[in-house]
């Protein structure tokens, strides 16, 4: 069975652009714009992993992450911190996140990112 | 004649002899050649009066005294010693009949137990000795032995306060009985050359004293001035002819009032009469020359003297010339106002301190800010307006200055009259005499909230466009990566092209945010330009409706209003300021919810709104949204944008001589609109 990546992006030509890089690695993919229902989508999705941008509405990324870790049930999911931020790996600590991927980013990086971390 | 004479001088004896000295003194005369002996003494005694009165010359009078002593007293030797310092030794200052090696200011007797002077200046009687071989109060001297004196006279020359000067003395080689009228003859002779030395030396400290007085008067650069009561007359010295620039030594009391300055002359006149009236001291100074506008400032300054009566009273006074002083006070008067208006004017809050840091003056800015007055601010009252939590700190710092003299600069909040706490750049330096040693301490304390402000902004508005920046980048190198992978694996040329229009649309967007800064920029230095012309309001919206719309579902916005009228403007500018509020209200909205343009034209105006129904925006951000880097509630990253854009529209209004404004409630929609002036015929035309 698939993994599955949810992505929250307000840019919906970065979610098309993850979307296809990680479906063409067999994973399957779900987006948001906002993460306005963050905890509910995460529920009802239950993916493997999630990929958090930051400038989002309408609570923002770091908000959303704390909210992810500390919710009974999907707190053990990792958590990606996405953003172009040059503060990443400081708000990735402060919100609990699992790891960090930086904008721009290559497209090799978020494979490997995701990879590494669901085998 | 000559009965008549000596009458006369009994008469005159008898007078004298009514005085308070010698009652005693004056007793009947024994005999013819009595009366003439002491007729003939009074003569002296009168003569050497007159010398002395005549302000002779002392050594004359001593010379002729020693003479008369020994004719009338037919002696064969006279003497006048002068007791020296230390009162042990007396030297020789007139004498008679003494051997040659004797000699007038060198030779010298002592004082010792032998001497017949130092026996007198001891007793401070008239001594008088028979025979000297029976004496035995004294052994006499060698120099008497010497001169084989058998008898003689002494008594004390007094000199200034009741010190002895010296002694007179007489002595004869034979045993003689001397008289009273004698020694009263001695005596009054002793006490001729007193008054004359009394008065020499009276003279010579007056002398002094003058010397001294003129010494100062001339290094002071000062004259003295008398005016006669009777206003007839004033005197004065060459030094203050110099200084008030007049030539001779006296003059009229109007003479005098001709070189004040006019506009000064009434106050000199009163203050010269006042003095008068009341006797008081005086100060009073005025001006005197006024050619070209130049003057010379003297003070004059003395008291009023009146003679025993109460009559005749005069001003002395000296006059000195201040203008040096004046003009210095001129200038620091000047120069203070300056100081003051300046820093009453400036916004910075200034205070001055004395050198050991006690404040003793601030600027109206300080207690306008403050709330505080004078009488709070005393001794350590500016403590009262700082942060308890930074004071400790603040004072440490200040007493480090004080210690080092050396200039600090440090930041910390000082309590306004509002009680809000605001951040202050403070600045105090040291003002240092030319020693290098403090005379007091300057400080300035610059509000620096809105310059904070404007940093945060400026960071958080670099952090923003940095991001937006960085997104469409994001895609564009997305996009590029992918196109590559799928090239390199092969696919097929129409499978990218998709991904290749999509880069091409985010290559836009980033060409268009540049665009945003580089007009950013360009208003600030005041370069953006305009090309103003008339349009129809209808095709011109539609246009801008036909640049968003791929934003957001079709048919979603729509006009109405006064869409037949024409405005003038920039097209390519307005068209801006339009798609940006279309652009917000897409954002700022849900999808299903209209997005209306409404065109009203009243009267002088045309009024262009753009109406969502999103969120809205809270009324205390109404002020702040059009601000350059204002972003609405940046940190929760609800909104989108770089907050360039409603800067930039506002701007482009301005530059219209228009408004924009919005009206707005939070969950029921904004409305953004803006008011441009209707185009008159000649604009219509043009």
């Amino acid at each position: 069975m698939a993994k599955k990546v949810l992505i929250f992006d307000d840019e919906a030509d970065i979610l098309e652009i993850c979307k296809l890089v990680l479906e063409s690695k067999g994973f399957e993919v779900a987006t948001r714009l906002t993460c306005t229902n963050v905890l509910a989508d995460v529920k009802a999705f239950s993916p493997d992993i999630v990929i958090m941008d930051n400038w989002i509405p309408d609570i923002g990324g770091v908000a959303s992450i704390r909210l992810i870790k500390k919710e009974p049930g999907i707190s053990e999911t990792p958590v990606i911190l996405f953003t172009a931020n040059k503060d990443i790996q400081k708000l990735a600590e402060e919100a609990g996140a699992d790891g960090y991927i930086e904008k721009p980013f290559d497209i090799a990086t978020l494979e490997r990112e995701v990879i590494s971390r669901l085998s | 004649m000559k009965d008549n004479l000596q009458n006369q001088q009994v008469v005159a004896a008898k007078g004298e002899g009514s005085g308070l000295n010698a009652p005693k003194l004056i007793a009947p005369p024994d005999n013819m050649k009595a009366l003439e002996t002491r007729l003939q003494q009074q003569a002296v005694v009168t003569s050497l009066g007159l010398i002395a009165l005549a302000d002779g010359d002392l050594q004359q009078l001593m010379d002729k005294a020693v003479l008369q002593l020994k004719e009338v007293l037919e002696v064969e030797y006279t003497k006048i010693l002068e007791l020296l310092p230390g009162g042990e030794h007396m030297v020789l200052k007139a004498g008679l009949g003494w051997q040659e090696h004797i000699k007038l200011h060198e030779s010298q007797v002592d004082t010792g137990a032998d001497s017949q002077a130092g026996f007198t200046l001891a007793c401070k009687q008239p001594v008088i000795v028979k025979d000297l071989n029976t004496e035995t109060r004294f052994n006499g001297p060698a120099l008497l032995r010497q001169h084989l004196v058998i008898s003689g006279m002494s008594c004390i020359i007094w000199g200034r306060n009741s010190e002895p000067y010296g002694v007179l003395g007489i002595h004869s080689i034979y045993e003689r009985n001397f008289s009273n009228d004698d020694i009263i003859f001695l005596q009054a002779v002793a006490n001729v050359v007193a008054a004359a030395i009394q008065r020499k030396e009276v003279e010579l400290s007056l002398q002094q004293a003058n010397d001294k007085l003129n010494l100062a008067l001339s290094s002071a650069q000062m004259g003295i001035f008398v005016i006669d009561a009777s206003l007839d007359k004033a005197t004065w010295d060459n030094q203050a002819a110099a200084l008030l620039g007049i030539s001779n030594s006296e003059g009229s009391y109007n003479q005098f009032l001709d070189i004040v300055f006019e506009a000064d002359r009434q106050m000199v006149q009163d203050v010269i009469f006042s003095t008068l009236h009341s006797g008081q001291d005086y100060l009073v100074e005025f001006r005197v020359g006024g050619v070209n506008n130049t003057f010379k400032w003297i003070l004059l300054k003395g008291k009023a003297t009146h003679d025993a009566q109460g009559l005749q009273g005069r001003l002395t006074g000296v006059v000195s010339d201040i203008t040096g002083r004046k003009n210095a006070e001129e200038a620091l008067v000047k120069s203070e106002g300056k100081f003051r208006t300046l820093a009453d004017n400036i916004p910075n809050l200034c205070w001055m301190a004395d050198a050991s840091g006690d404040i003793y003056w601030y600027n109206s800015r300080w207690y306008d800010y403050t709330g505080t007055n004078e009488k709070e601010m005393k001794n350590l009252g500016w403590q009262k307006v700082h942060d308890p939590a930074m004071l400790q700190q603040v004072v440490e710092k200040w007493k480090h200055a004080i210690q080092t003299n050396t200039a600090v600069e440090m930041v910390f909040p000082i309590r306004g009259a509002d009680g809000v706490f605001r951040p202050f750049l403070t600045r105090v330096v040291p003002v240092k005499d030319s020693n290098g040693k403090v005379l007091h301490w300057f400080g300035t304390n610059t509000d620096i909230t809105e310059r904070e402000n404007l940093a945060r902004q400026k960071d958080e508005f670099l952090s923003i466009a940095s991001h937006e920046l960085k997104t469409p980048v994001t895609s564009i190198k997305g996009f590029i990566q992918l196109i590559d992978r799928m090239y390199k694996q092969g696919c097929p040329p129409e499978s990218m092209g998709n991904l290749l229009h999509k880069a091409e649309s985010q290559v836009n967007k980033l060409a268009s945010l540049i665009n945003e800064l580089l007009d950013v920029s360009k208003i600030q230095d005041g370069k953006l330009e305009y090309n103003f012309d008339s349009f129809l309001v209808k095709p011109f919206l539609e246009e801008c409706i036909a640049h968003v719309e791929h934003l957001s579902p079709k048919n979603r916005i729509a006009m109405q209003g006064a869409l037949s009228i024409s405005l003038y403007g920039d097209r390519l500018r307005l068209e801006q300021v339009v798609c940006n509020l279309l652009t917000n209200a897409i954002k700022y909205s849900p999808d299903d919810t209209p997005v209306t343009i409404d065109v009203v034209a009243s009267g002088k105006d045309v009024v262009i709104t753009v109406q969502d129904k999103g969120i809205g925006i809270p009324e205390e951000m109404f002020s702040k949204i059009f601000d350059r880097f204002y972003r609405i509630e940046a940190s929760s990253r609800q909104y989108q944008g770089v907050g360039l854009g409603l800067y930039i529209c506002a701007e482009v209004v301005k530059r219209h001589n228009g408004t924009i404004g919005l009206r707005s409630k939070k969950a029921e929609g904004s409305s953004f609109y803006f008011s441009l002036p209707q185009p008159t015929e000649v604009d219509a035309k043009s």
